[in-house]
């Protein structure tokens, strides 16, 4: 038999992989060896700027966008026991989209680089605050995701309402592409506003893996096994918002990523729940990554947005993966 | 000696509709207490209550003589072993790993299984007789099989009371037997074990249980051995039915007649 450790490991072999072929693609043709070795002696060449300015933030982006969008997708579908949830579905997302939108409207993003991810980071918070508030602590799952639908719901309308009012073409192209996703043209500056709050995320759900294992067998036997339901569904949720508001913040929306990756690695952990956190985290770096690659190896010209790809390779991908798997779902 | 449980006045009112009313409960090492009633009647709050899932509004719950507020939750799961009625299964799950879930509260962060885990673990499949679906996935076992895996993972915890809720409800006459015999087995095989068990057939009720409880509209109505609960005029009040009560072979054996037309 198989050993479920097996598919985390091979996920880990490819990571640095993937990173460093990440690293070398782009449209300038650099050796990152040289670049690096420019670095560690202090010299300054064409090499190592474009590996500090441009590779090395969107790798990292890369890497921890698709950590956090996966590890949100499989830290939700765990608690609420349904293969069906992603990240967007708390509305987390759309208010940090529509936080973002707002920024670009009236164009305060100009102003300095950290606005636009402060203000959707503050959107993700804003609207975990107001379920927090609305649903209480010891409301169902049911009434969290409910409430989720309607901020869904808002938040879209207004984001259609600002592209449908914008003041001009050119920030309806921002807009517009902003919404699309990408993880291009960062530096390492919004790496690291992203990071404290990628990391409390990642460290909330991980955190979460015995009590999600524990909820296989329904939440009253999870609560018996001696955890406290309550609390460790908001821990989740605070996790999924910090994760999914930051990458957001920094990359825009990127379609599936959340709900795809969790899908795929779950036959290949045993459907464990607990393991699955682990598989999707590296899963999800190692799909951005691959993606982001796929988006520079095809783009002449204008770049493709990367959410595009990801929905684009991820919906047939996923309708395959619906059809094979069909009957484990009744 | 302190008994094994002991609920004090239990009140429960969610939003306040009385649900529990001033119930008192005593459960000793060694006995099984089938608690019976007509739906509705408060049976799976009140498991609920012992098991420590819901607080009382009022009242008291003790485990070996300790207030459950005093408890910790780690501590608490390793006592009490909770069955809820249909138990759901949502992932497909190997079933050697779905009785690790079982060691729980003895496992840290990684869930790293102990000489004494697998221990737990054998000891509860050999009880269960559950050797030959070990490398099943739970979700293709037929419903028999499927309590009998989710009684082995209530086992592997090795917990000292059993607090089922209508554990036979969705069981054939012979799966019922069998359930309900190792519930037996376990009583008169360790000595600090006890049992709660919610049951529908009074049948099985009377023939498993030393003690029986009736509970009626969030009240205990009625408690004591099976011949003193289960007679005729409990059963038309409580149950709206109409019934005979023979003994046979020394087990009490209810025959159901009638549907009582007044009863509410």
């Amino acid at each position: 038999m198989r050993r479920p450790g097996t598919p985390v490991l091979v996920l880990l072999l490819l990571l640095p992989v993937l990173l460093l072929l990440h690293s070398h693609t782009g449209s300038a043709h650099i050796s990152v060896l040289t670049a690096l070795q420019d670095l560690f002696h202090g010299r300054s060449s064409i090499a190592s700027l474009i590996f500090v300015e441009v590779r090395l933030p969107r790798s990292l982006l890369a890497m921890s966008v698709g950590i956090s969008l996966a590890l949100s997708g499989a830290a939700l579908q765990g608690l609420l026991r349904n293969p069906l949830a992603s990240p967007g579905l708390l509305g987390v997302s759309q208010s940090a989209a529509l936080m973002a939108v707002i920024t670009l409207y009236y164009g305060f993003s100009n102003l300095a680089w950290f606005v636009l991810p402060m203000a959707a980071l503050g959107g993700a918070l804003l609207s975990v605050i107001v379920i927090f508030i609305l649903a209480g602590r010891y409301s169902s799952i049911l009434s969290v995701i409910l409430l989720g639908i309607a901020i869904n719901a808002m938040t879209g309308a207004f984001t259609s309402l600002a592209l449908t009012f914008a003041p001009n073409p050119y920030a309806l192209q921002e807009i517009y592409y902003w919404m699309l996703g990408s993880v291009a043209n960062r530096s390492l500056n919004e790496f690291y506003f992203a990071l404290p709050f990628m990391l409390l995320g990642w460290g909330l759900l991980l955190h979460s893996r015995r009590f999600l294992d524990a909820m296989t067998l329904g939440e009253d036997t999870a609560q018996s096994l001696g955890f406290d339901t309550a609390r460790q569904k908001w821990l989740i949720i605070v996790g999924v918002a910090c994760c999914t508001g930051a990458a957001v913040a920094v990359s825009g929306n990127i379609a599936f990523v959340g709900l795809v990756v969790p899908h795929l690695l779950r036959p290949l952990v045993q459907h464990e729940p607990g393991r699955l956190l682990w598989a999707s985290a590296l899963g999800g770096a190692v799909l951005l990554l691959l993606a982001d690659i796929t988006v520079q190896g095809i783009s002449s010209g204008q770049e493709l947005p990367l959410g595009v790809v990801t929905a684009a390779l991820g919906g047939p991908f996923f309708l395959f993966l619906v059809y094979r798997n069909r009957h484990i779902y009744q | 000696m302190a008994p094994t449980l002991h609920a004090d006045q239990v009140c429960w009112r969610p939003g306040g509709v009385p649900v529990l009313a001033d119930v008192d409960l005593q459960l000793s090492a060694g006995e099984m207490l089938g608690l019976i009633g007509p739906n509705g009647a408060g049976k799976s709050s009140l498991l609920r209550i012992l098991a420590g899932i819901t607080r009382p509004d009022q009242g008291s719950v003790h485990l070996e003589g300790r207030d459950y507020r005093q408890l910790k939750p780690d501590a608490m799961a390793a006592k009490v072993g909770y069955l809820p009625q249909n138990p759901p299964l949502h992932w497909p799950l190997l079933v050697n790993r779905l009785l690790e879930l079982g060691r729980l509260p003895y496992q840290g962060f990684f869930r790293r299984l102990s000489a004494q885990d697998t221990q737990a673990i054998a000891q509860a499949v050999a009880t269960t007789g559950i050797e030959a679906l070990l490398g099943r996935v739970v979700t293709s076992l037929s419903e028999g099989e499927k309590m009998l895996v989710l009684f082995a993972r209530l086992l592997a915890t090795e917990p000292t009371l059993v607090l089922a809720d209508e554990p036979i409800a969705a069981l054939d006459p012979h799966h019922q037997l069998l359930i309900m015999e190792k519930f037996q087995s376990l009583l008169t095989r360790q000595a600090h074990f006890a049992a709660v068990v919610v049951l529908h057939d009074l049948n099985l009720a009377a023939r498993f249980c030393q003690r029986l409880v009736l509970l009626h509209q969030g009240r205990v109505v009625a408690e004591g051995t099976p011949a003193e609960v289960l007679n005729p005029a409990n059963l038309q009040r409580y149950y709206g039915i109409q019934a005979d009560i023979q003994t046979r072979d020394g087990t009490l054996q209810v025959m159901i007649r009638n549907r009582v037309k007044t009863h509410s």
